[in-house]
């Protein structure tokens, strides 16, 4: 007989093969209903799953998930005047993807542009996406207080 | 990027928005799609390779990655998981802003069932205690 036990303090939560569902979620969208349907989709996401932030919950809130990601390596920030500015020199999910032999869809860079826009639209910013690479997602972006007229 | 960490909400939002647009048929239609690209590569070619033993392996990894709460045990070509926490359907019942997919734990019953089924073994999800995150899964030889 063979077992196993585990309680959830055993092991960190860290199934990196859900980068691969993810894709493969947004594609079936993007597929089945159109590359609007996966803006779409990923605006009802943020607008269920995240709170309004400030600029420096949302600097916290990206340090905690790349630190997660056991990828803390590949993020900098920084904060000041207003303007969170965040450089990313690789996409660990995308690192993922390729590693395990999933090629990520055309659509996945919706999970950057789109997402944080609409992200940024919800908490009052605005967003400027600087750079995007679809082969390593690579990305340079601000986020940025409006300034009252 | 979601993070994997955060994957199971964007998981959980996905059948909403497909059942927005094609109903509950809709989102058996997208678990069969799973099934059948994710799943069967894993699961069905772990038992496809050791047969229920399969299981035991795929499910190992899988759940300690999860840091899920659970008993597995293989005996006599029994495999059982019995879930005490499930870390996915726990989280979505954590975030009470969120309101998990009325039939999340659905998606257990079907795409796992639909690769192992073929391979002549009999599948029994028992899901009555979903509502506390827990779950009993017993995978067993046809005889």
């Amino acid at each position: 007989m063979q077992k196993m036990e585990r309680r959830a303090s055993d092991n960190k939560y860290l199934h990196k093969d859900f980068h691969v569902s993810l894709d493969l979620g947004i594609a079936y969208v993007g597929d089945r209903y159109g590359e609007d349907a996966v803006k779409e989709y990923l605006t009802d996401y943020v607008k269920s799953f995240y709170s309004k932030m400030t600029l420096e919950e949302l600097e916290k809130y990206l340090k905690d998930i790349y630190e997660a990601e056991n990828a803390s390596d590949v993020l900098t920030t920084n904060l000041e005047n207003g303007v969170l500015s965040v450089e990313i020199s690789k996409c660990p999910a995308i690192e993922f993807m390729r590693s395990s032999g999933h090629e990520p869809s055309r659509y996945y860079s919706h999970t950057t542009k789109t997402l944080y826009s609409v992200l940024a639209e919800m908490c009052g910013f605005e967003f400027c996406l600087l750079e995007y690479d679809e082969r390593t997602g690579k990305a340079s972006f601000k986020f940025s207080e409006v300034t009252e007229k | 990027m979601i993070s994997c960490t955060e994957f199971i909400y964007s998981y959980s939002e996905l059948f909403k928005f497909i059942e927005k647009k094609e109903g509950e048929g809709g989102v058996k239609a997208y678990w069969e799609h799973i099934s059948d690209n994710y799943v069967a590569p894993r699961l069905g070619e772990c038992v496809r390779a050791e047969g229920i033993e399969g299981c035991y392996k795929y499910w190992a990894k899988a759940l300690s990655e999860e840091a899920a709460d659970f008993t597995m045990t293989l005996d006599d070509g029994v495999f059982v998981i019995d879930m005490h926490h499930c870390p996915s359907k726990g989280r979505l019942l954590e975030k009470k802003d969120i309101e998990p997919y009325h039939n999340y734990c659905g998606h257990c019953d079907l795409i796992y069932r639909r690769v192992l089924e073929p391979f002549g073994l009999k599948y029994d999800y028992d899901m009555t205690n979903t509502a506390k995150a827990q779950c009993k899964l017993t995978i067993s030889k046809n005889k």
